[in-house]
């Protein structure tokens, strides 16, 4: 026979384990009942625990909805947001259309390179605010789940070449030499813009991170897989970077030396994760990256 | 003069800016500010060869416009071009137009027009 005291002690365990259990059957009228008064007040104690925990959980439930209606606004604002920058953007690009006919037509020579010059400046930073804009639309469709692949039969190689040749003024300009490496045609089902976006974010980070240092890309078939890569040897990555630079709005260089959003390593690896490809890094700090690519050609 | 096209736009920046454009194309062009407005024309007036449509507008948007412009026998044969920065699936479904995506340039536009309308500059 338990004594009196082992009793108390063995009730309380059950409460408690009750009270874990999200339920408790202490109510004020079973401890009113209770002819021992430091019973009660023990009692009385787990009733006050399971109040306050219950009351914890309520709020932790309420703020969890608060914060997932925090990120919805966040995401349905980005997305209009982003919308909405596209319609002066339009207007802006066919008046610049529209004033470098005129130049070309009716300015006086004198005057045209001056103007023209500035004109190609306000193009230049238009086509710097599509692009801006651009990346704002594909985060908030990642974020959505809303990205959409249109495939057709396209040779890679082909599709790779041509942004490394719309590229070689960039390069150019940087003081990068730039190669491609791709001997014969690879055909697949290819997202050809997608393909085609991902190398230019790859090659934008190679010049901006190239230290005028030649460049090459290449690319190669492998079995039902394509491969490709961009080589610089610019600035590197430390190797404790190397993990989070595929991470949103992170960046392995300090941005107050570097302009940029932080998303364009992001956006990239999760559109090759919808076309069911990867993408990996291999750098040396002051010796340059590799970024190699692998997609499945899909037939 | 029976309008080659007819842009209806919100934005008077952007609808200005496109019927100058068309213009020195030698295209005559009738501008409305909403779908209404444009409906308004189109009881009015001769038909255009062409509409350049935008969606998001006030009063009647251009999803309600593209409905009532199909139901309606006399307007159902207008080709349609809609001006849209939304692409992908979360945006209303514009089947069976030819859409042009913001930001476009001239030469998206012209020949967006010439393949829908088969209207060249004259």
């Amino acid at each position: 026979v338990l004594s009196a005291e082992a009793q108390l002690a063995e009730r309380v365990l059950e409460h408690i384990a009750e009270i874990g259990a999200g339920k408790c059957s202490i109510t004020d009228a079973s401890i009113a009942a209770e002819p021992d008064a430091s019973t009660q007040e023990i009692l009385a104690g787990l009733l006050m625990l399971y109040e306050d925990l219950r009351y914890a959980q309520q709020r932790q439930t309420a703020l969890l909805d608060e914060l997932r209606e925090a990120i919805r606004a966040r995401d349905d604002f980005l997305s209009v947001a982003s919308h909405e920058l596209r319609t002066p953007i339009t207007t802006l690009t066919l008046q610049i259309d529209g004033l470098s006919r005129i130049m070309r037509e009716q300015v006086p020579p004198a005057c045209l390179e001056k103007t023209g010059r500035r004109l190609e400046m306000t193009r230049r930073q238009v086509d710097r605010l599509t692009s801006l804009v651009g990346t704002l639309i594909d985060v908030s469709r990642i974020t959505a789940g809303k990205v959409t692949l249109s495939r057709q039969r396209a040779d890679i190689t082909e599709v790779l070449r041509s942004v490394v040749e719309r590229s070689c003024e960039d390069t150019a300009h940087a003081g990068s030499a730039l190669r491609f490496e791709g001997a014969g045609p690879i055909w697949g089902n290819f997202d050809v813009s997608r393909v085609d976006q991902v190398l230019t974010n790859l090659l934008s980070n190679a010049i901006r991170y190239g230290r005028g240092k030649p460049i090459a890309v290449g690319v190669v078939a492998e079995g039902e897989d394509v491969r490709f890569w961009v080589e610089d040897h610019g600035i590197g990555i430390a190797p404790e970077h190397q993990g989070r630079i595929f991470q949103r709005y992170e960046r392995a260089a300090p941005s107050t030396n570097y302009a940029g959003l932080g998303l364009g390593l992001w956006i990239t690896q999760q559109l090759l994760e919808v076309m069911g490809g990867r993408i990996s890094v291999k750098s040396e700090l002051g010796v340059g990256s590799v970024f190699t690519v692998e997609l499945p050609r899909g037939e | 003069m029976t309008p080659d096209i007819l842009i209806v736009d919100d934005d008077p920046d952007l609808r200005e800016t496109l019927q100058l454009l068309l213009e020195d194309c030698g295209y005559h062009v009738d501008v409305a500010e909403n779908g209404r407005v444009a409906l308004d024309h189109l009881r009015a007036d001769a038909h255009p060869r062409l509409i350049l449509l935008d969606l998001m507008m006030p009063e009647m948007s251009g999803w309600e416009f593209l409905d009532r412009a199909r139901a309606d026998r006399t307007l159902s044969s207008i080709p349609i071009v809609v001006m849209t920065a939304h692409r992908g699936p979360s945006q209303p479904p514009v089947q069976g137009q030819d859409v042009l995506y913001k930001p476009f340039t001239r030469a998206n536009l012209l020949a967006a027009i010439e393949r829908r309308a088969g209207v060249t500059v004259s």
